[in-house]
């Protein structure tokens, strides 16, 4: 329920008493102080200074419950002050929807391990996909930008199981599995996740045919420098950790990792999650050697310390064992 | 004593050294230094008490976990030395693994070595006492061993054995010992008194000469002389003699051995102890059940002389006159039990009694408890009954003055509208006046009619509240008093009273004060607000009489007498009113509340274009990559969200003439394909036109960087180590593109091909 109706500063006219009190919120500071007095009569200075509070992103408002005798005052319809605050009613009806669509689906009994072996031997994560989905679409729109974009990725792409996809569905997953749980922190993952590679397009075509040359190549090894030079032409500015997961993607525990060399302890954590299941899903694709394997196999690999071709097992022990959550009991 | 232990874990701060010097010098202690943890698990798991210390936290926190199950247990105690005061919830987790206590760096010596002595201390008290009582049993085992007969058996063997030995030592030749004697000049003690040194021949002095006079079955020379004992003789400190005497001591024992085991093998002897033993167990068990009886015997007899005693004492009577009484004697018990049946019998009904009169007071009690809620509720259905009724007169009332009110303003309107048309006309019709006044005057007498109505309502109001009164009286206890002055009903009706006596008693010219009319509404729109709020107040008061009785008890409430006159007079004043300013100082609390209710946030689901660079990245991921593919991916990208045609040009070999078309050739052509911003034709005349300008831009251009052109141009250029590859070129109508936002967004998109820009020029210079 919208507490206080924004509305523009043509509303109101000079000279009029307005027997309701009017604030103004300043965006900026996040802080509310009472622009009128209920009463008191709007004369031009007021109104200049509002004009030019509006100009610094800070607006006019009207509590809920005096709207109707507000309206009265200023001769204006309901419909007309709730199209002042079209957007704040466009994001409640979107959240409203979400939740009534993905709400239950998100709390449906779901058997990871069950899931992942289906996946496994389909050689399909469209089970997986929807459920992450379901979760994701169902994080608060009022949290931040980040949280906001992640749900807004998702519903789009979440309709194809691509490889890019994949990594998503894998990061999101085994970060649950390392008990992340904070919304925002999980859509800093996906966001990540997805967003990763995009540093792969500046580089010539040919070179990303065989994956196990690529580590040999030059600019290769700039490529999170690339992807977030690729984000930087973009209206999106990415906060810190998401700056920070995309350019420490390919970095190794032991410092041998590119492109800064940075050991673990200068890591953050969920950048082993990225480049874990990057890797993960490239090996099933095939992208190291030219021959697939299954999503299982990868996971016991990794999970039991096993080096397979094209990969490494630089990671950190915790989060290797966190990949036993994925596999069937024997 | 204990083994007291201590463990150093290098390395070692200043006091932990200090104590290790302290330590080592005291003999009582070990002292163990360890260099690295790994020992510590091997050390500890050796040492029954131990005291580890450490001032590195990080080994500490090592060796505690290493050897978990050993540090803690009570008999090791692990301190850690520090600086600075520890955190107390990481304190409290290295107290989890084992820790006990940090001592802080320069605590005094003394008081570290006290600590160890107060930890070792307490083992030691517990070895000591373990120690004690283990000897006490023993004690007790041989006190039992002694009152046992084998015990004795054993004893006399064992005397037996000693009278034998020194019989034998007193047959013994008296030149060997006096040999002996002068050889080594041994010294049977002093304590003999009688063998004494220098003495020519060895003689058995006055004790063995009276004991010969004896007879030697009866004598017991052990029993009779203590100093005799085998214990109380040292063994002399000459070797020679004592090896003699033992020679020959062993020789009368071996003869004593073979008279003991002649012609018995082993296993007869065996079988022999076999069946002595059993005899034995057999003869102690009768023992043993014979005591008993006797002891429950001679038990029964105590107990019997005791009351013998008793008896005696209490009739002042000998139980053998008693019965040399006789027939009289057993008359007179016979009567003692009579006596004592009907008293128990007196004793039993005067309990029945008095239970009855327990259950009669229960029921009495009961009975009074339900009386008193019986009344109780009575009187609240009274209460109620007559609030019900009350709340019926102030309807009737508020009826009655509405009604009042309607014809009086009808009569204003009247009046009014008679004066405006007299003032029109300019004269007064006489008739038609009086005609009025006549209107009025019945107005009026019905006015008084429905007045006198009224006071028998009142009176009968009045009647009801005084019941009311002597019932609140009655109950003091229910009493409702909280009400507030201004919502008391007595106040209300007679507030209501003095409102209506007012109108009532309003004459014509009163009636023309418009004022005054305002007035009285307000009036009565604040009557009948405050009868509401009474109304609740009073329903809420009955609600919680309770509360108010507790209220009442606690002295917050108190019964309140109403100046009803006064109550009326600031009424009319208006004192009981708000003021304005109250009025506003409250608005303006409220208002200031409101400034405190955050402002809700939502975040715009925009995905700035991000998925289909997504996509694009799944493109290239793909077994074999299409460039083709790629472009058209993102031409069809920027026919979506901007609806845009996009071409790329790619840069020939230099050929030296500076014309557009000679210099660079169309890789992608997508301005015929979708949305024809540009006809064919108009589209070469375009290359024509503007083609040279489009290979000269080095950087990404935006014809009008506004937005405001009819049909906006972007060029992104590719360049690779300077060298210029080709680039894109993209037109956009007109509020497709509205701000730098999404023009970044097409900057991005046409960045990403890139890679297929490359992949082309160096298939170009490859001779591709």
């Amino acid at each position: 329920m919208l507490l206080f109706y924004k509305f523009s500063i043509s509303f109101l006219e000079v000279d009029k008493v307005y027997s309701v009190p009017i604030f103004l919120f300043d965006k900026e500071r996040d802080q509310r102080i009472i622009a009128l007095h209920a009463g008191s009569p709007c004369k031009q200075e007021n109104y200049d200074t509002f004009n030019s509070y509006l100009e610094k992103r800070a607006y006019l408002q009207v509590y809920h419950e005096d709207k109707e005798i507000f309206l009265e005052e200023i001769g204006k319809s309901i419909e007309e002050l709730e199209n002042e605050n079209a957007f704040f009613f466009k994001m409640l009806k979107l959240e409203e929807k979400r939740a009534q669509k993905y709400e239950r689906l998100s709390k449906n009994e779901f058997l990871l391990r069950e899931e992942i072996d289906n996946a496994s031997r389909k050689n399909d994560f469209t089970q997986l996909m929807k459920r992450m989905k379901s979760e994701v679409l169902c994080f608060s729109l009022r949290k931040s930008t980040e949280v906001s974009l992640a749900t807004e990725l998702v519903d789009k792409l979440f309709v194809r199981d691509t490889m890019a996809i994949r990594i998503c569905i894998l990061s999101y997953f085994i970060a649950k599995a390392n008990n992340i749980k904070d919304e925002e922190v999980l859509s800093d993952i996906i966001i990540s996740s997805l967003i990763k590679d995009f540093g792969l397009s500046l580089l010539q075509t040919r070179m990303l045919q065989n994956f196990s040359n690529l580590i040999q190549e030059e600019i290769y090894q700039k490529y999170p420098m690339l992807s977030l030079l690729i984000l930087s032409k973009m209206h999106f500015v990415p906060n810190k950790n998401i700056k920070r997961l995309v350019l420490e993607q390919a970095e190794q525990v032991d410092g041998s990792g590119f492109p800064r060399g940075k050991r673990q302890d200068q890591l953050e954590f969920n950048s082993f999650i990225l480049n874990l299941s990057g890797q993960i899903i490239y090996s099933t694709h095939g992208k190291y050697t030219g021959k697939p394997k299954q999503l299982k196999q990868v996971l016991e690999a990794f999970a039991k310390g096993i080096t397979l071709e094209g990969t490494n097992i630089n990671f950190p022990v915790n989060l290797l064992e966190s990949l036993n959550d994925f596999l069937l009991l024997e | 004593m204990i083994e007291r232990n201590i463990v150093f874990i290098y390395p070692l701060s200043s006091t932990l050294q200090e104590l290790k010097q302290a330590l080592e010098e005291d003999s009582n202690f070990m002292v163990y230094e360890l260099d690295a943890v790994g020992e510590y698990s091997q050390l500890i798991g050796v040492l029954e008490h131990s005291m580890t210390f450490s001032s590195d936290l990080k080994k500490t926190e090592q060796y505690l976990e290493m050897s978990k199950s050993f540090v803690k247990t009570k008999e090791s105690r692990n301190i850690l030395t520090q600086d600075k005061s520890m955190m107390h919830h990481v304190f409290s987790k290295y107290q989890k693994l084992g820790l006990n206590e940090i001592l802080m760096e320069g605590t005094p010596l003394k008081n570290v070595l006290h600590k160890i002595d107060m930890f070792f201390s307490v083992f030691e008290q517990m070895e000591r006492r373990k120690e004690e009582a283990k000897q006490k049993e023993l004690a007790e085992k041989m006190m039992a061993q002694a009152s046992f007969p084998s015990a004795k058996k054993e004893k006399e063997v064992y005397n037996k054995n000693e009278k034998l030995r020194i019989e034998k030592m007193a047959s013994l030749s008296d030149g060997e010992i006096g040999h002996a004697n002068n050889k080594k000049g041994v010294q049977f003690e002093d304590n003999t008194g009688n063998f004494g040194q220098g003495k020519a021949g060895f003689q058995f002095g006055s004790p063995f000469d009276q004991l010969q006079r004896k007879n030697l079955k009866t004598f017991d020379p052990v029993d009779a002389i203590p100093k005799l004992k085998k214990s109380n003789f040292n063994l002399p400190e000459n070797e020679d003699l004592n090896q003699s005497k033992r020679s020959k001591f062993e020789e009368v024992e071996k003869e004593n051995k073979k008279r003991k085991t002649l012609n018995l093998n082993p296993a007869e002897i065996n079988q022999k102890k076999g069946k002595f033993e059993e005899v034995e167990r057999e003869h102690n068990n009768k023992r043993a059940k014979f005591e008993e009886a006797h002891r429950d015997l001679s038990r029964r007899r105590a107990i019997f002389e005791e009351q013998e005693k008793d008896l005696s004492k209490r009739k002042g009577l000998d139980l053998n006159a008693q019965n040399e009484a006789g027939k009289e004697g057993r008359k007179f018990e016979e009567a003692q039990r009579d006596l004592s049946n009907k008293r128990a019998k007196f004793e039993e009904q005067q309990k029945d009694l008095n239970r009855k009169k327990l259950e009669l007071d229960q029921v009495e009690a009961e009975y009074k408890k339900k009386k008193k809620f019986l009344e109780e509720e009575l009187n609240l259905e009274k209460q109620n009954h007559l609030i019900d009724e009350l709340e019926d007169l102030n309807k009737k009332k508020n009826k009655l003055i509405e009604e009042m009110d309607g014809d009086l303003q009808k009569q204003r309107g009247l009046f009014e509208e008679e004066i405006i048309e007299n003032k029109k006309k300019g004269h007064f019709e006489e008739v038609n006046s009086d005609k009025k006044a006549k209107k009025y005057e019945e107005n009026e007498l019905d006015l008084d009619q429905a007045k006198k109505n009224l006071e028998t309502e009142e009176a009968k109001g009045q009647k009801k509240h005084s019941q009311f009164d002597e019932i609140q009286l009655d109950q003091r206890n229910q009493k409702t008093s909280m009400i507030d002055e201004t919502v008391d009903p007595k106040k209300k009706t007679t507030f209501e009273e003095g409102h209506l006596t007012k109108k009532k008693k309003s004459s014509f010219e009163e009636l023309k004060n418009e004022k005054e009319i305002k007035q009285n509404q307000n009036n009565t729109v604040e009557l009948k607000r405050k009868n509401k709020e009474f109304d609740e107040l009073l329903i809420d008061n009955l609600l919680n009489e309770e509360d108010v009785l507790s209220l009442e008890n606690a002295g917050v409430y108190k019964e309140q007498v109403l100046d009803y006159a006064k109550f009326r007079e600031e009424k009319r004043r208006g004192s009981l009113s708000l003021t304005e300013d109250k009025l506003q100082e409250l608005e303006k609390k409220a208002v200031e509340s409101l400034l405190e209710i955050p402002e809700p946030h939502f975040y715009e689901n925009k995905s700035f274009g991000l998925e289909y660079l997504v996509l694009l990245n799944d493109f290239l991921m793909r077994e074999k990559v299409e460039p083709a593919h790629l472009m058209k991916f993102i031409h069809f990208a920027l026919v979506k969200e901007y609806q845009a045609d996009f071409s790329i040009y790619m840069k020939r070999k230099s050929t030296g003439e500076e014309y557009f078309l000679q210099d660079f050739r169309c890789f992608y052509h997508g301005h015929e394909t979708s949305k024809k911003i540009y006809a064919v034709e108009e589209w070469e005349a375009l290359e024509e036109s503007e083609g040279d300008e489009w290979g000269k831009v080095h950087l990404p251009t935006w014809r009008d960087e506004t937005y405001q052109l009819e049909i906006n141009t972007f060029i992104y250029p590719y360049f690779e180590d300077g060298e210029l590859l080709g680039f894109s070129i993209a037109h956009f109508k007109k509020g497709s593109i509205n701000n730098h936002g999404q023009a970044k967004e097409v900057e991005a998109l046409l960045m990403s091909l890139k890679g297929v820009i490359l992949e082309e020029h160096f298939f170009i210079m490859e001779g591709g």
